[in-house]
């Protein structure tokens, strides 16, 4: 891929946890990865193979130890309106305000005045399919509202990159499934940028114009990249989805394996 | 506190339709009157057991029974003591508690999210948490003279000290992920301390707000027994000199009452002025 | 510079500056009468321990306590398990106990007065009291918290009752006794100093109001101090021993 179509780019990206007797744990080292403007890119990977860090890394939560982390050219010095993160679960949302107050909270922060502020924000609701819940508390609304509540909270900053860490994880499956069809037809619509987290590889399938199968720890760093050009919208019956689906399930499957046998070995 | 089984009876519709008199229908009415029932066949109880034991013991003077109790409850309205003494305990804690709960959450937000602030003020705040208000009686009475102001400070720095724990511990418990999803959308740390920290710890000052009330009922009886002329404490333990029981158990009883009342009313004005607030 | 050692430096800075202001206020200002300084507190401190006198006060009061205190640990747990595993008496237990806990402990002072006099039994009894209703308290929660489940796995298990509150409800509310034990030390201590302020002629509480009277008003701080002491220690080693002990029982 060439260098002008990056958009976010890390660049043998190392990041690591000193551990209390000193040694060092590298939960990433050398990692590399580009993503395009408008591209819908899918980190795959077992349980605690840092995709997590990554996400985090570009968020602006934490700092990356070696190597060099852009966006649209400029290095990632901390958390910005231009890369906003969706939370796994509702911990991230303010129970004291309504769904509407929640979606104008960044409009709030940038100083924007009352009126505009609900207009966009009811605008945004009735875009992901809230549009008459913005009065009630997140308390009275469903799992997956209030993850719509994320989505539009993140789009009325007409935020580029959307950074979407495992996002569904904590919702049934039905919801979990219509959320990831209206996903996909949101960024559709909107072009944003998103860096998505799964485990769930059906999950990416869907979603992904590109997945990024991570290696196992210590030290990740992607293991192999898979275009996906299934036609959208996307259907799990597909056969085509289902030859894709066992690619990928063998590819993660070494690395699952690997990890299953280190903590075996641990103990 | 009714259990949770309790209320899911009594407000099904099942049940409803069985009710004597079947125009009490709304579920909440219905939980009301259960509540209020249970308190009052404990209560009827109590003075029961409480009749049967003070003519065992068949001493008027040292354990008075319910009734020689309540005619003196009575005597002490009508002369208008007992108000008066009720009047005076309360006003000292209602002045004391507002005040100590504003420094009390401040100083509780400031140190749970500024280290330095912590840093600085802890070592201080983790000693004197520990010498009781009624230790420094004493030196409130020469400083404050006699009267009402030795024991509004002493609330004060009961109630104080109580909700600054709870500020503190209520800032550490605002989820990260909160923190985090503001500076997403740009919001700097003034604007996180005021619009998420305040806010997520609201339920925990108000939980804290509510201990220190009922450590002021505390620390405004010892005060008074040990230096005043007026109040539920003063009232308790002067009638000792006079060996009027029925005083003492009026006074005991009146604290009690007064003490559930004022807790009740607390969380019911929370409950609804800050419902999306409060964890009460 | 490491954040741990930012806060050591500031911690003992801002000790070091109070006492200094302290120390400067109250020389300049106030006679000893209304404001001692610390050093003339401090020099109280060893000679008042020096005469042996300290000693016998600290034991007088510490005696109360433990005796209190251990005592009505036991019966308050007792109680509040008893109480708390049947239904009957929960239902008319509440009212009483939502009632009471609003009467300090304090305040039975008086009675416990008249009916034991001023000897140590009263105090003893004082005591007792404190800790008990708040160990009752916070047991009679802890059994009342108790996650059905638990009690549904040891019953498709073949538990009997007897088993299940062996095996099941004790070891489910020992953190809450212990936690009502924390809070009954803390409220014992607050209540004997209060109780020895009014009704004795040794102890802690007897020093901070006899020396008023006295005007040996550094002696009154010298108490004031070590109660601040005792409150910090006691409070410290209990919360290292119940974390050691209960670490497993808290709730998964």
């Amino acid at each position: 891929m060439q260098d002008t179509d990056s958009y976010i780019s890390f660049r043998q990206i190392d990041f690591r946890y000193d551990t209390r007797l000193g040694t060092p744990n590298w939960i990433l080292k050398g990692l590399d990865l580009e993503i395009r403007r408008g591209e819908f890119y899918v980190l795959l990977g077992p349980s605690g193979c840092g995709k997590t860090t990554a996400l985090n890394l570009l968020a602006g939560f934490e700092h990356a130890h070696g190597g060099q982390l852009t966006v649209d050219g400029h290095s990632v010095t901390g958390p910005g309106v231009d890369r906003v993160v969706i939370f796994q679960g509702d911990d991230s949302l303010y129970g004291w305000l309504t769904a509407q107050e929640n979606v104008e909270f960044g409009l709030k922060m940038a100083g924007v005045p009352a009126t505009e502020r609900r207009q966009k924000a009811q605008r945004q609701l009735d875009f992901v399919g809230l549009g008459q819940q913005g009065h009630k508390f997140p308390s009275q609304l469903s799992g997956g509202m209030k993850q719509r509540i994320q989505i539009a909270r993140a789009l009325v900053c007409n935020s580029p990159i959307l950074l979407m860490d495992e996002p569904f994880a904590a919702l049934d499956a039905q919801t979990r499934a219509i959320l990831q069809d209206e996903l996909s037809s949101i960024q559709q619509r909107t072009s944003s940028t998103v860096l998505f987290i799964t485990h769930d590889i059906g999950e990416a399938i869907i979603l992904a114009d590109r997945i990024g199968v991570m290696r196992s720890g210590p030290g990740a760093a992607i293991k192999e990249e898979i275009e996906v050009d299934l036609p959208r919208p996307r259907r799990r019956g597909d056969p085509a989805f289902g030859s894709l689906y066992d690619r990928i399930h063998e590819i993660l499957s070494e690395e699952v394996t690997r990890v299953l046998r280190r903590e075996q070995a641990n103990q | 506190m009714t259990s949770k089984s309790d209320t899911a009876r009594l407000a099904s519709p099942a049940f409803a339709g069985r009710q004597p008199g079947g125009w009490i229908r709304s579920a909440r009415l219905q939980t009301a009157l259960s509540i209020l029932l249970r308190y009052v066949v404990a209560a009827a109880a109590i003075v029961v057991a409480w009749h049967i034991f003070s003519v065992r013991f068949d001493s008027p003077v040292l354990f008075p029974g319910p009734a020689k109790t309540a005619e003196r409850a009575l005597e002490l309205i009508a002369e208008g003591r007992l108000q008066g003494d009720i009047l005076a305990s309360v006003q000292r804690i209602f002045i004391g508690f507002a005040v100590g709960s504003l420094i009390g959450a401040l100083l509780g937000l400031a140190m749970g999210s500024f280290r330095m602030v912590s840093d600085l003020l802890s070592p201080l705040v983790n000693f004197f948490r520990f010498i009781a208000p009624t230790a420094w009686i004493a030196t409130a009475m020469v400083w404050f003279g006699l009267g009402e102001g030795s024991k509004v400070a002493l609330i004060i720095y009961a109630t104080t000290f109580v909700v600054l724990l709870s500020a503190m511990i209520g800032v550490s418990a605002v989820s990260r992920n909160k923190v985090r999803a503001a500076r997403c959308l740009g919001a700097n740390d003034r604007q996180i301390f005021l619009w998420v920290t305040i806010p997520a710890s609201l339920g925990y000052i108000l939980t804290g707000m509510r201990m220190a009330m009922m450590n002021s009922f505390m620390t405004v009886v010892s005060a008074e027994m040990i230096a005043a002329d007026a109040g539920l404490g003063y009232l308790i333990y002067n009638s000792r000199q006079w060996m009027e029981t029925d005083s003492i158990f009026v006074g005991m009883l009146t604290l009690g009452v007064v003490g559930l009342l004022t807790d009740r009313l607390f969380v019911l004005l929370t409950r609804t002025a800050l419902r999306r607030f409060s964890l009460l | 510079m490491s954040s741990t050692q930012k806060k050591i430096l500031r911690g003992t800075l801002s000790v070091v500056v109070f006492l200094a202001v302290w120390e400067v206020v109250a020389r300049l200002w106030f006679v000893p009468a209304i404001l001692p300084a610390p050093t003339m507190i401090a020099r109280e401190l060893i000679s008042y321990a020096a005469e042996g006198k300290l000693g016998y006060d600290l034991l007088m009061s510490g005696q109360r306590v433990l005796v209190g205190f251990l005592f009505g640990s036991l019966l308050g747990s007792a109680l509040g398990l008893l109480l708390g595993s049947f239904k009957a008496s929960r239902w008319l237990l509440e009212p009483p106990l939502q009632f009471f806990r609003f009467i300090p402990p304090i305040a039975w002072l008086t009675p416990v007065l008249i009916w034991f006099g001023i000897g140590e039994n009263g105090k003893y009894v004082l005591i007792t009291y404190t800790t008990t209703f708040m160990v009752m308290i916070n047991t009679y929660a802890g059994v009342v918290a108790i996650r059905q489940n638990r009690l549904r796995a040891a019953r498709c298990l073949g538990a009997n009752r007897w088993q299940a509150f062996r095996y099941v409800i004790i070891p489910s509310t020992l953190p809450h006794i212990l936690d009502g034990m924390q809070i009954g030390m803390a409220n014992s201590l607050q209540t004997v100093v209060v109780a020895e302020m009014l009704a004795a002629n040794e102890g802690l509480g007897f020093l901070i109001v006899n020396s008023r009277v006295s005007l040996a008003t550094e002696l009154a701080y010298v108490a004031i101090f070590l109660l601040g002491v005792i409150g910090l220690l006691a409070d410290s080693s209990f919360r290292a021993f119940a974390s050691r002990i209960a670490w497993k029982y808290r709730l998964a």
